[in-house]
């Protein structure tokens, strides 16, 4: 798979991608445009009560290649709230039924472990790296990124929410909800689909386990944390009043405020790590989306396959003269000129079910195809970057370790050299 | 008080008792711990073995004395109940009415009547009568006390005689006044005189007071907190467990890694026994400052009453010259012996949370081991964090000249398809060196960001800030396309031989990893390896594969 350079129409279909590999190589936005969110603001309706204060965040569009043409204008930024990332991830789910959505970062405060809300000021950090991931993930995927309305969500200043509910994504948001809301039970399914359903649910439940205990722990581990705090002014009260202790009493105070004062960054490289965590237990949510949509396409198949069944059925009736209302009751056959009919206009309507098979399957099978390069890439990322998240988490508690044992060993130090 | 006629042994003995022969009904008979003198004193106390004792009438608790003196000879043990101890307590006071004896533990209160067998209870008890007994033996004056030494020497059966306990009114109020260490005597109707000596001395003990009580209380919430830690690092091994064995081949590595370190951190601090010592000592010792005070407002009463009163002016001063003696030299006497005292309790206290953080620390960093374990395919990919974080200094930079990292790949795998792998150093020095050039062609650009910094805080600081200034974004992102182009088409070269490399490389990697942190510009975190004082840097050098948690391992911690 050669790379290809962008035409100046917005829109492209990609080519055709057969496997993973593939994917990888094809052209992404990403290749060409440098995309960062750099900033964040709060801004009010007008009114000055709290609930109308919101925050946006500053979109910066670089452009590194110098002969891309879809990007307008060489640098760009644009402010966006929340609520417009809402809109777009929701029209993308939309769109792009067969393509695993990267998450947006959590509404609200999941896994909280110390009071805090969206208007914190670290919440809004974390969320603005978060949506910054959304944007570099969205631009990096091949079939997501050359898409209009994300062109224009990165560029379009004014008007772009019209623009986005004039896509009318948001019809077809409720009207595949209201199919969804019936659960599927599906004759015969498939039974790859089902294990990366499965696996999806696994992973879920897992990520949760994991980013529920942690928080509970560092939530524990702070709170001892700062209890050392209390060691500390108790020992430089009390080494005010030694003489002889006084020194020793005094320095190990120092190193006790210096535990209490580690777990600050402690906690906040935690919380970093937990959003890649949460990331992923998102993905598992839009994994099992992605199944459902097959699921669902799978169902529209074979509907329409009972449907030809039926027809097939009647058609057989109609041509043995049964179908009309007086051969129902009565059992009389028809008369000639009616079965004629009938069965004529029978035929045409099968032939226009299998029309329709026809083509439900080879929406299935298309979908099937993409969505399983889609699958298989995302399960490769995937495992590298939890794998890296959680070596990460592991690293840092080996430094948090380290740390703590670092003074407490000064500690001990400075009282075994007290008189 | 009836003898014992049976005795029925609890679990009273508690681990922290130096003799832990618990339950057995042939306790007097062993000898446990033998008793040493300590250096300068010619006696040795020692309270322990609480047992049980049903008689007719009621049921307690003795304790078994031992003492070992050069002054009298002692019988090897004998049996003590509490109302004893109080008996001694009372006696001395009594004795020594200048002298404020060393305080006995508290009674109970009401609602620790329900609860006067537990196990915990009783051992605190014991660790204070413990204290207590020691105190008086090591006292210059109280040692000497005939009390003391019946109390020591009386065997059981005749004891009753010898330690009748009184009721007088007077005794009970001498008594609860030591016990509780209650408010303030009763004032000298005379004007209050401050002697800036005793004064100062008042101050220094009642602040020593307090901060002895908050010690006591800080110390067991600490230990109650680390518990509660513990527990919910149970759930996080447990949790991650689960994941690991939902998943299969290297990626359960990563959930498995950190089930051992979170396993190994609750293991650290799941102690099952509170510290007996702080909890039973310290509120003795604030009891004891506040005896002292008293026995100084004591003095400052007759004071009062010399420089008010005219009667007898002669008989005052010299009851006031022997108190305010009295006081000096108990003061001096009992001050070193105190701080003696705290520093051994706070020297305990530091040194099982040096144990705990230094179990919890191996167990992440075996974790850490496990977790990067045979991720050397992912190395050849990407150049992931892991890669990055992996880097010990690079003793090995020495060892890899320049030309080495230009070897061709194909060479590399070649040779992977005829050797065997098992570890040569020959073998993996070429290993590294192909991975290393594999690793360097795909490095421009790729690491942005430091990631975490393990050293210290000057550096952690500016880091830190890189962090915030890049964003978790970029690290976490998908990196560019293009880098994981290239990376792939490295990665379907050698995916053939990654298939073949096993555990044995992990060194290799790590190897690499080095190398790579020094071509680089960005300084790279290293993390494996802090700045302890062991210097365990100048180690390894003649190491070809080094251990990548060596660094750890070799921590001295002396």
């Amino acid at each position: 798979m050669s790379e290809q350079h962008s035409p100046v129409k917005a829109s492209r279909s990609p080519s055709v991608i057969e496997t993973a590999e593939d994917f990888e190589n094809q052209d992404t936005l990403l290749k060409h445009v440098d995309i960062s969110i750099v900033e964040s603001e709060k801004r009010a309706n007008g009114t000055l009560h709290v609930r109308d204060h919101y925050t946006v965040y500053l979109i910066d569009l670089k452009v590194t290649d110098v002969d891309y043409k879809l990007v307008q204008s060489k640098i760009s930024t644009i402010w966006r709230r929340y609520t417009e990332f809402e809109q777009i991830h929701d029209y993308l789910q939309v769109t792009y039924p067969h393509v695993i959505i990267p998450p947006l970062p959590e509404k609200r405060v999941l896994y909280a472990w110390r009071k805090s809300d969206t208007t914190d000021p670290e919440f809004v950090e974390r969320r603005r790296a978060g949506l910054e991931n959304f944007l570099l993930r969205v631009a990096s995927h091949p079939r997501l990124c050359f898409d209009d309305q994300f062109i224009n969500f990165l560029q379009q200043e004014h008007g772009w929410r019209e623009t986005i509910t004039d896509s009318g994504y948001i019809l077809q948001a409720e009207n595949k909800l209201k199919s969804l809301s019936v659960s599927i039970r599906l004759r015969k399914p498939d039974p790859e689909i089902e294990s990366v359903k499965n696996y999806g649910k696994q992973l879920e439940t897992n990520l949760g386990n994991f980013l529920y205990t942690r928080s509970k722990i560092i939530e524990k581990n702070y709170s001892l944390c700062k209890l050392h705090a209390n060691y500390g002014k108790l020992f430089s009260e009390w080494s005010v009043i030694e003489k002889d202790m006084g020194d020793g009493l005094q320095k190990a105070g120092h190193y006790f405020d210096s535990i209490a004062d580690s777990i600050d960054s402690v906690a906040e490289d935690e919380e970093q790590l937990a959003d890649q965590l949460k990331e992923y237990l998102f993905y598992a949510g839009a994994l099992q989306q992605l199944c459902t949509n097959h699921e669902t396409l799978q169902r529209a198949l074979e509907n329409a396959q009972d449907t030809l069944n039926n027809r097939i059925s009647e058609r057989s009736r109609a041509a043995a003269g049964k179908s009309g209302l007086m051969s129902r009751l009565f059992g009389t056959t028809d008369p000639d000129i009616v079965r004629d009919q009938s069965t004529r206009a029978l035929d045409a309507k099968i032939l226009a079910d299998k029309d329709n098979i026809e083509k439900a399957k080879t929406d299935l099978e298309d979908f099937t195809k993409k969505a399983l390069v889609e699958i298989e890439h995302f399960q490769k990322q995937k495992d590298k970057d939890l794998h890296e998240s959680l070596v990460s988490f592991i690293t840092l508690q080996v430094k948090a370790a380290k740390k703590n044992l670092q003074a407490w060993i000064q500690i001990k130090e400075c009282l075994q050299n007290m008189p | 008080m009836a003898s014992e006629s049976s005795s029925a042994v609890l679990e009273l003995n508690d681990a922290d008792n130096e003799d832990t022969e618990a339950t057995t009904v042939t306790d007097d008979t062993h000898e446990g711990v033998p008793l040493m003198m300590e250096h300068g004193y010619d006696i040795a106390v020692k309270v322990d073995a609480p047992m049980k004792q049903l008689s007719t009438l009621e049921t307690y608790v003795t304790y078994r004395v031992r003492c070992v003196c050069a002054r009298w000879p002692t019988p090897p043990h004998v049996r003590r109940r509490y109302n004893h101890f109080k008996l001694l307590h009372k006696r001395l006071s009594a004795a020594h009415p200048l002298l404020a004896a060393p305080p006995l533990p508290p009674l109970h209160s009401a609602r620790q009547q329900l609860d006067r067998y537990s196990p915990a209870f009783v051992a605190v008890r014991t660790c204070a009568l413990n204290a207590f007994l020691d105190r008086v033996a090591k006292h210059p004056i109280l040692t000497h006390s005939e009390d003391f030494r019946i109390f020591v020497t009386t065997a059981d059966e005749e004891l009753d005689k010898v330690f009748k306990s009184e009721n007088s009114a007077l005794n009970l109020w001498g008594l609860s006044s030591a016990l509780y260490s209650s408010g303030e005597t009763k004032a000298a109707n005379g004007p209050r005189v401050k002697d800036p000596e005793f004064t100062s001395a008042s101050d220094y003990l009642q602040s020593l007071q307090h901060k002895l009580t908050a010690l006591c209380s800080l110390t067991t919430k600490l230990h109650n907190s680390t518990i509660s830690l513990g527990s919910e690092f149970m759930g996080m091994k447990r949790a991650c467990d689960a994941w690991a064995a939902s998943t299969r081949g290297r990626v359960s590595l990563g959930p498995g890694g950190a089930a051992l370190g979170a396993g190994a951190a609750a293991r650290a601090r799941s102690a099952p026994r509170a510290p007996l010592a702080p909890r039973a000592v310290l509120p003795l010792l604030a009891h004891y400052a506040a005896a002292h005070r008293d026995k100084i407002k004591q003095r400052d009463a007759i004071h009062a009453a010399y420089v008010s009163g005219t009667n007898a002016t002669d008989d005052v001063h010299n009851r006031l010259e022997q108190a305010s003696e009295a006081l000096r030299s108990e003061l001096a006497d009992w001050i070193p012996k105190t701080q003696a005292d705290i520093k051994s309790l706070l020297l305990d206290l530091a040194e099982r949370q040096v144990n705990i953080h230094k179990q919890t620390l191996h167990g992440w960093e075996q974790s850490l081991k496990l977790a990067t374990e045979a991720n050397i395919e992912d190395i050849f990919k990407t150049v992931s964090k892991t890669a990055v974080q992996n880097l010990s200094p690079s003793r090995c930079r020495s060892e890899m000249s320049p030309t080495e990292t230009e070897r061709d790949l194909d060479e590399f795998s070649d040779y992977n398809d005829t050797e065997e792998f098992d570890g040569h150093d020959d073998f993996q020095r070429e290993n590294i060196d192909k991975v290393v050039s594999n690793v360097n062609k795909n490095n421009e650009g790729v690491l942005k960001d430091v990631v975490y910094n393990l050293n210290d805080d000057s550096k952690s600081e500016r880091d830190r800030d890189d962090l915030k200034s890049t964003s978790i974004a970029k690290e976490t992102k998908f990196e560019t396309n293009d880098d994981n182009s290239k990376f792939n088409s490295v990665a379907s070269k050698s995916d053939l031989n990654n298939d073949n490399l096993n555990a044995n490389i992990k060194d290799n990697h790590l190897e690499v990893s080095r190398s790579n942190n020094k071509t680089e510009e960005d300084v790279l975190s290293e993390i494996l390896e802090e700045k302890l004082p062991s210097g365990s840097e100048n180690k390894g050098t003649s190491d070809k594969i080094i251990d990548p948690l060596s660094d750890f391992a070799e921590v001295d911690l002396s």
